[in-house]
């Protein structure tokens, strides 16, 4: 009984391993626009500490820079908040659809799996999980998370600390650091994105497009939030 | 950091973590009684995911100010068509980051 024991910790260990040397994708993802998070919090006036406990605490790229954006025009903060919530209001599916895919047989593991569910940990597990022996799964995502998360937060506290050192010797990754961030959207765009998605997307750029036209830019978010799905479900009924 | 900035920060963070477990603990219990309906609303929020994602692009893309406005213009559609298609060939978001930024840095250098 102790060796069969023995063996489950040790499997268990190992897909633990086996999912952090899985996240390498997003770690290389993450460490550019954790290095510009960090700089760029530094500069709005968060200290090294409080862009590194954002990242600790927030873990969601986009509603990160937000709220950079959001302190520095002096928004309320009740607006504030809300805007970046809105904006993590699509980790809502996230849950849903990889339960779909997985067999959580250890529920308490859940609150700690859920916290680091950002956008790429979902894509990359929703693509590789099923791969993975149900009883597993969930350290297999826990080690996914840890890696992606160690790298989130250590590149947050690298890049306020010697972000500007790291530009002072190399000024050409300011302007590279600049497109990490629509390269994560865009190659996450791509990961997810099918055949059946393709319309409702296009007709959520055209409505989102509009908005940002009319600098009215947080609407743009939530109108491509409501007209994807609209377009979707008018397609459904009229094929 | 001020108080005010901490307040944001902490509700943010309890937010978007509410965001993330409340569903994914609600999902997973009720797995077994998933209805056609339920399926219809889950992939109805996943489509709703892709094209906040997608907007979210469309918000941070710009054209890099470092250079004259039409080479900027070629390399930025460049970066993100290798992004594309690294992303695509890979189906892995961080290698389509990866190959986005080297083409991002090195263009310069190539021409």
């Amino acid at each position: 009984m102790a060796s069969q024991g023995e063996n489950s910790v040790k499997k268990a260990i190992a897909a633990y391993f086996q999912g952090v040397a899985a996240a390498y994708p997003i770690v290389l993802g993450y460490l550019p626009v954790a290095l510009a998070f960090g700089m760029a919090a530094e500069e709005a006036g968060l200290s090294s500490l409080g862009a590194t406990f954002t990242s600790v605490t927030v873990f969601a790229g986009a509603s990160q820079f937000a709220l950079l954006g959001l302190l520095e025009g002096g928004t309320q903060i009740a607006v504030t908040v809300l805007i970046c919530l809105a904006l993590n209001v699509r980790h809502i599916v996230y849950g849903p659809s990889l339960s779909a895919r997985l067999t959580p047989t250890r529920q308490k593991m859940l609150p700690f799996v859920a916290f680091g569910l950002t956008d790429e940990v979902f894509s990359l597990s929703m693509s590789r999980i099923a791969h993975i022996p149900r009883t597993r799964q969930l350290f297999w995502l826990l080690g996914l998370e840890s890696a992606a998360y160690l790298t989130w937060v250590g590149f947050t506290w690298a890049g306020s600390v010697g972000g500007k050192l790291i530009l002072a010797a190399l000024p050409f990754l300011e302007t590279t650091f600049s497109f990490s961030i629509p390269a994560l959207f865009l190659a996450l765009l791509m990961v997810m994105m099918d055949r059946e998605s393709l319309v409702p997307v296009l007709a959520a750029c055209l409505a989102s497009g509009i908005f940002l036209w009319l600098q009215l830019k947080n609407l743009s978010i939530i109108a491509a939030a409501i007209t994807g799905p609209t377009t979707w479900l008018l397609l459904r009924r009229n094929p | 950091m001020t108080a005010e900035s901490f307040i944001a920060i902490c509700a943010i963070a309890l937010g978007t973590y509410l965001l993330r477990y409340l569903p994914l603990r609600a999902s997973t219990r009720n797995l077994h009684a998933a209805s056609n309906g339920a399926a219809n609303l889950n992939r109805g929020f996943e489509i709703a995911g892709i094209c906040v994602i997608a907007a979210l692009f469309l918000h941070s893309v710009s054209l890099p100010g470092d250079s004259a406005p039409a080479f900027a213009a070629v390399r930025l559609i460049a970066s993100l068509a290798a992004v594309a298609a690294a992303s695509r060939a890979f189906r892995n978001p961080g290698v389509g980051v990866l190959a986005g930024i080297l083409c991002f840095a090195l263009f310069p250098l190539l021409l």
